[in-house]
């Protein structure tokens, strides 16, 4: 290991750790908005205060159970192989997400007030 | 000559069977993010070590061997393309460190920079699947993993390509 393989290492350290803090900093619950996402366009919008349940379905079969509940997004059903989106833990705060790769299904939450993420988001 | 390019392609092919499983046993390994087939990139040291001993054409020639092996093996064409995004992104800034070798940066460098960006190119093909950027929340906890991954993996290719060197010229002569 060489000066400069160190530097790299501490670099790459710092850039996650001020990432981190960049998306996890200001994440007070908000007076939210939750997103749906399907196939990379938006499928529907929910204020994150309502109280629902969203059935996301696709012509390939793909099925997809969004609630949205006391404050929380959750992904309480899917048909996807491996479950990764039900076992994410609930959106609840501005940035959090909970995606389904293999139905292409992206569930984010969205600060209602216009802010830095909501920019990079995009 | 004719017979040391059959003995070099030979130790090409040990190294890409290597790669292969290599990517099966990191499968055993699920990172905390919620997107399937985001892998460790375990496979990549051996790109690495073909790296330091063969060149870039040679590091590039495992990894797209592999990408293509894996795919129609076991992880299926959905997957293949974080595999090949996270294998390009990895093998590209390995040399580009490899070729900065005389200023300071060893093996362990090359490995570090293919772990971050190995993710990178993951994250990448991630977004451009979901039509999203919202996976790279998903980056600070991957650049973390790849710098541990990639430390670890160019620390022992640093141990083992001075040792396969001194074999492979025994074995080429």
């Amino acid at each position: 290991m060489k000066k400069n393989d160190v530097l790299l290492i501490l670099i790459g350290l710092f850039i996650a750790a001020a990432a981190w803090f960049w998306l996890n900093g200001k994440q007070e619950p908000t007076e939210g908005t939750v997103v749906i996402y399907k196939d990379g366009n938006v499928h529907t919008t929910f204020p994150l205060s309502s109280d629902e349940i969203i059935t996301i379905e696709d012509k390939e079969g793909g099925i997809n159970v969004v609630s949205i509940k006391d404050g929380k997004a959750e992904m309480i059903d899917a048909n996807c192989p491996d479950k990764l989106c039900i076992h994410t833990r609930p959106a609840q705060k501005n940035g959090q997400s909970i995606v389904c790769l293999p139905n292409r299904v992206v569930v984010e939450v969205k600060s209602t007030e216009k802010d830095v993420i909501d920019g990079v988001s995009e | 000559m004719e017979h040391n390019k059959t003995k070099q392609m030979i130790i090409l092919s040990m190294l890409t069977a290597m790669a292969i499983i290599l990517h099966y046993i990191e499968g055993f390994f699920p990172l905390p993010v919620a997107i399937p087939g985001i892998k460790l990139g375990l496979s990549n040291v051996v790109s690495l070590v073909a790296l330091y001993l063969f060149g870039p054409g040679s590091a590039f020639l495992i990894m797209i061997l592999r990408v293509l092996m894996t795919s129609f093996l076991y992880s299926g064409l959905s997957s293949a393309i974080f595999s090949l995004a996270g294998g390009l992104s990895a093998v590209s800034f390995m040399i580009a460190i490899w070729k900065l070798r005389d200023k300071g940066f060893s093996i362990v460098g090359a490995s570090v920079a293919g772990g971050i960006f190995h993710n990178v190119g993951q994250l990448l093909a991630a977004s451009f699947v979901l039509g999203t950027f919202t996976v790279f929340s998903y980056l600070p906890v991957l650049a973390v993993s790849g710098i541990v991954t990639g430390a670890a993996t160019g620390i022992l290719a640093n141990l083992l390509v001075p040792r396969l060197k001194k074999i492979i010229s025994i074995y080429l002569n």
